[in-house]
């Protein structure tokens, strides 16, 4: 017995070769190191004080007065958490409606130029929230925001201010929302597009009208497909910080995130990073509460997927006379959060912060474009950006492609757990991420803090958005093909290498692309984790926001967006291959 | 009871126009039950649909129970859901968030005004019942095999009685031997309740089982019409005969009245000619493989024979199938009974003069 069970352990490690095994094995370090350890950090470091020292500089010691501190404070109860409810629920609520309607006008109705709105609503996703923040608050802030401006004008109101205010709950809803809808948008044209269309049509065959039929069939057998993209939706919410800091912050609403850079950065004190870890657990806790929520709801969705015949696209409604309220709903939405974002950033980055008349024409200056070109912090921020995604993304990869191997195919034990921990990561919101990272980078003695390196380092612990692609592509790829190579005679690294990778390329490039348009986008981590050193785009961009340099701001913005025009034209060809027909 | 009359339809692809249904007219009488049998792609779902009120027509008229339902170019389009009609669909698209018993009362519920709640439970159970499913009926339908499934699909299409019943290849997503199963009790429920039926397969067999009436199509045509027995002894041109059953295809010329000579001098048969054939002209002579007999002996010319060797013999248990090579024809005969014929004998065909069907070289 003894003898066989020898055996085969031989024979495994065999298998796999000493280079597999190391291979493999840095491969989940890495990806444990990457969550568990800023997550451990971050755990430690609310029950270490006192507050001015840091977690683990000598002198700290343990303590419970961090959690007195955060939890003894009214303001928690009276207006963190409440505010952090509202804020994410209202903006889920929007988000939901907007994006519901326009899926399902642009998947089963024929609403004209389906295309082109499909483009522009998919738009906003890769370009920097910032952008969007800071060019609605060019747009709607109550004394100068350019639409406040042309309605004063227009109904000539004798006001100074308003009538609409961004700079309030409402406000601060319905842009999160707005920013939120491309993504639902994506998640619920793939749910309708799954859906059996014959469901509704048996809908129709038995008797029930359109509107009983939409009522009764399509939105209960959606019903799994539509909460899973709203609860990611609200878990999205509750870790948004751009649009909290930019609009919440003069607005004096206090949400969880902002309260967590409150305690980073006080405005006279020194940071107190036990109190922001304190702060920071029970979000983290309802965070991952969401996130099993959605897991949950995805399985139930997979079982309401049933045999399909080999259908056509089901005829689309036609809309009749609702078809212009329809344009127009879409066109509003696509004017406020795309269109109209772009053309006032543009407009701002070649005449500064004055609204349209007609002589301001003649007045375009190109200086905020000279300036930036001749400033070496912007080639920086420029190729820190591209090093950070990228490199980041590389990583991640890599990474998640061969722990996804692992889990798949191997029979290490605690492979399971290794998935649980790459799964987490979806669950983290990046404030909590970012602060964790400063606590970490900031008690190891490897010298990275402040370095571009540390944003390499911080960006990589996004693992789950890989393990979940790459996963599903191996699923695809039949064993057998594994073991037609290591028959062949190939080493376990040679399959790998030469047959497995190879095959999983489509995954690995898509997994590759979206963590490089993530990276891109970051703001949150980045800006937690400043230096003079490290900035990249989207921090250098709300740096001059902030220091009211409203033109040059508006010139990395228009930037960036020329650079990614391009970018998602290429998506879409690429990513999204099913039929658009016209 | 159902009327289609010239009907069309064209769907717009990315590359141009396709016309899916080319102006098809058939009726269907009460309680009658019809089949549409073809092809892959010949339209017979598109046709179905049109007649569920699914699809638009683009050109013709449908009228059920002496009611226009579609006449384009009139402006007449009666929606699905006023159309007293009970579907089932290929995929059976039993709703995932009802159970059972909420699948099968869905169109009461929905008719307006809905009747009591008695009266549903009685005739959903009524509708289960006769489909066997009855005991099933707190069921989670996402937990209903694929048998399970059609059943369903089924009571649901009869439990508000519709004037109508519409079932798109409700067999096909089952396992050969639960369709053949099914096939009979399908039709048995069916004629229990004595609805008027439109059938779509593309199985011959089910075809031919089940149907009062078939109608064979053909890209977008109905190719023939006529009872099972009809359609299969008298194709009307060689696709419907080869498409409803294996067939040997023998060429040749006509040699006089009711003589044909075949190619490469592979015998004379004397078959019953109708006038349209002309002494010289090319035909094609269609027979079955149950309408030849193999013979030990024979004589050339004499009583329609033709020499032959026995190449090879296939034993199917009830039955066998037999391959003769007859010059260049290869030529199979199913045989009932145990033969004592073996590989490599020569022997004789008898072809039965009265079950070969003739045509002319282009296949009419
Ligand atoms: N919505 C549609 N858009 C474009 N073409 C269609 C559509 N529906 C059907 N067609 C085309 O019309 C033709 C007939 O299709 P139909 O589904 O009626 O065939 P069928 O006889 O039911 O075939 P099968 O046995 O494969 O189900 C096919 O060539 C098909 O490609
Ligand atoms: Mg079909």
């Amino acid at each position: 017995m003894a003898a066989t069970a020898q055996a085969v352990r031989v024979h495994r490690t065999g298998d796999i070769g000493i280079s597999g095994v190391l291979v493999l094995g840095a491969a989940v370090a890495a990806a444990v190191y990457f969550i568990s350890a800023p997550l451990a950090m971050l755990l430690f470091s609310a029950f270490r004080g006192p507050e001015d020292l840091l977690p683990f500089e000598t002198g700290a010691a343990w303590t419970l007065d961090n959690f007195a501190q955060v939890y003894g404070d009214t303001v928690l109860y009276s207006e963190i958490i409440p505010n952090t409810l509202v804020f994410v629920a209202g903006s889920v609520l929007v988000a939901f409606v907007i994006a519901f309607t326009l899926a399902w006008l642009i998947e089963r109705t024929d609403l004209p130029g389906r295309n082109v709105f499909f483009t522009l609503i998919i738009f906003p996703i890769i370009v920097p929230t910032v952008i969007l923040a800071i060019a609605w608050m060019f747009m709607f802030t109550p004394n100068s925001g350019w639409v406040n401006l042309a309605i004063r004008a227009a109904f000539g109101l004798e006001r100074t201010a308003g009538p609409l205010n961004i700079l309030s709950m409402p406000g601060l809803i319905l842009a999160q929302g707005a920013s939120l809808v491309p993504f639902m948008f994506l998640l619920l044209t793939a749910a309708l597009k799954t859906m059996n269309p014959a469901f509704e049509e048996a809908s129709a065959t038995s008797g029930a009208s359109p509107l009983t039929t939409f009522f009764k069939v399509t939105l209960p057998v959606l019903r799994p497909g539509i909460l899973a993209p709203v609860i990611l939706a609200a878990l999205i919410a509750l870790e948004s910080f751009e649009l909290p800091l930019i609009i919440g912050l003069p607005a004096r609403i206090n949400v969880f995130a902002i309260q967590i850079f409150f305690e980073l950065n006080p405005d006279t004190d020194l940071p107190v990073y036990g109190r922001a870890a304190a702060v920071a657990l029970p979000f983290l806790a309802a965070a991952l509460g969401l996130l099993f929520l959605y897991n949950h709801l995805i399985r139930r969705a997979e079982s309401y997927v049933t045999v399909t015949g080999k259908g056509y696209r089901p005829a689309r409604y036609p809309l009749g006379r609702w078809k212009w309220p329809a344009i127009i709903f879409a066109s509003t939405y696509i004017g406020l959060a795309a269109v109209i974002p772009a053309a006032v950033l543009v407009w701002v980055s070649l005449f500064g912060f004055n609204p349209p008349t007609v002589g301001s024409l003649g007045k375009v200056s190109f200086d905020a474009y000279s300036e930036l070109l001749s400033d070496f912090r912007f080639y920086r921020a420029v190729g820190n950006t591209f090093l950070v995604a990228g490199l980041s993304a590389f990583i991640v990869t890599l990474v998640g492609a061969l722990v996804s191997w692992v889990v798949v195919r191997s029979n290490m034990p605690g492979r399971k757990v290794l998935d649980f921990i790459s799964f987490l990561s979806i669950g983290i919101p990046s404030v909590i991420a970012g602060l964790a990272m400063l606590l970490l980078y900031i008690t190891l003695p490897i010298g990275v803090f402040g370095t571009v390196w540390v944003l390499v380092l911080a960006y990589c612990y996004r693992l789950a958005v890989t393990t979940r692609i790459s996963r599903a592509g191996l699923m695809q790829l039949h064993q057998e093909l594994e073991e037609a190579s290591r028959v062949a005679g190939g080493q376990w690294l040679t399959t790998i290498r030469r047959v497995v990778l190879p095959l999983m390329a489509p995954s690995l490039v898509a997994s590759f692309v979206l963590l490089f348009i993530i990276g891109f986008r970051e703001f949150t981590l980045a800006l937690i984790l400043l230096s003079e050193e490290n900035m990249v785009l989207s921090v250098i961009l709300f740096r001059f926001f902030e220091n009211t340099e409203m033109d040059k701001a508006a010139a990395v913005a228009t930037l960036i967006v020329v650079f990614v025009v391009p970018v998602i034209f290429a998506a879409r060809r690429f990513a999204l291959p099913q039929e658009r027909e016209g | 009871m159902l009327r289609v009359d010239r009907l069309s339809k064209s769907f717009a692809t990315p590359d141009g126009m396709t016309q899916a249904v080319k102006g098809i007219g058939f009726e269907v009488a009460e309680g009658e039950f019809y089949t549409l049998v073809g092809p892959s792609g010949c339209g017979k779902t598109t046709t179905l649909r049109c007649i569920a009120g699914l699809e638009r027509p683009s050109g013709g008229a449908i009228t059920i129970a002496d009611v226009t339902v579609d006449e384009p170019d009139a402006g007449v389009h009666v929606p699905s859901h006023l159309r007293d009609i009970g579907m089932v669909f290929q995929s059976y698209a039993i709703w995932p968030h009802l159970n059972v018993f909420e699948n099968v009362a869905y169109p009461l519920r929905v008719t307006k005004p809905a009747p009591v709640k008695s009266e549903i439970e009685q005739r959903v159970m009524d509708s289960l019942q006769l489909v066997g499913m009855g005991d099933l009926a707190r069921r989670s339908a996402t937990k209903l095999s694929g048998g399970q499934q059609q059943r369903v699909a089924l009571a649901r299409a009869l439990v508000r009685k519709p004037k109508l019943l519409l079932l798109d290849e409700p067999l096909s997503n089952l396992d050969a031997k639960l369709r053949e199963q099914m096939r009979v009790e399908l039709e048995e429920m069916v004629a229990r309740v004595g609805l008027t039926t439109i059938y779509v397969t593309h199985d011959q067999a089910e075809a031919l089982s089940m149907s009062d009436r078939v109608a064979v199509m053909s890209e977008g045509l109905i190719a023939q019409e006529g009872s099972p027995r009809d359609v299969y002894a008298r194709p009307s041109t060689q696709f419907v005969a080869s498409f409803l059953g294996v067939a040997n295809v023998l060429t040749g010329i006509v040699g006089g009245p009711d003589t044909v000579v075949l190619d490469d001098g592979a015998g004379r048969l004397s078959v019953p000619l109708s006038n349209g054939f002309e002494t010289g002209a090319r035909i094609r002579v269609v027979v079955r493989p149950e309408d030849i007999e193999i013979r030990a002996d024979g004589a050339d010319g004499a009583d329609n024979c033709i020499a032959g060797r026995l190449e090879r013999v296939v034993f199917e248990g009830a039955q066998s199938e037999c391959f003769i090579r007859a010059k260049d024809y290869r030529i199979r005969v199913r045989v009932h009974q145990a033969t004592d014929a073996r590989e490599g004998d020569d022997i004789w065909l008898r072809i039965l003069p009265d079950r070969c069907v003739v045509f002319h070289q282009d296949g009419n």
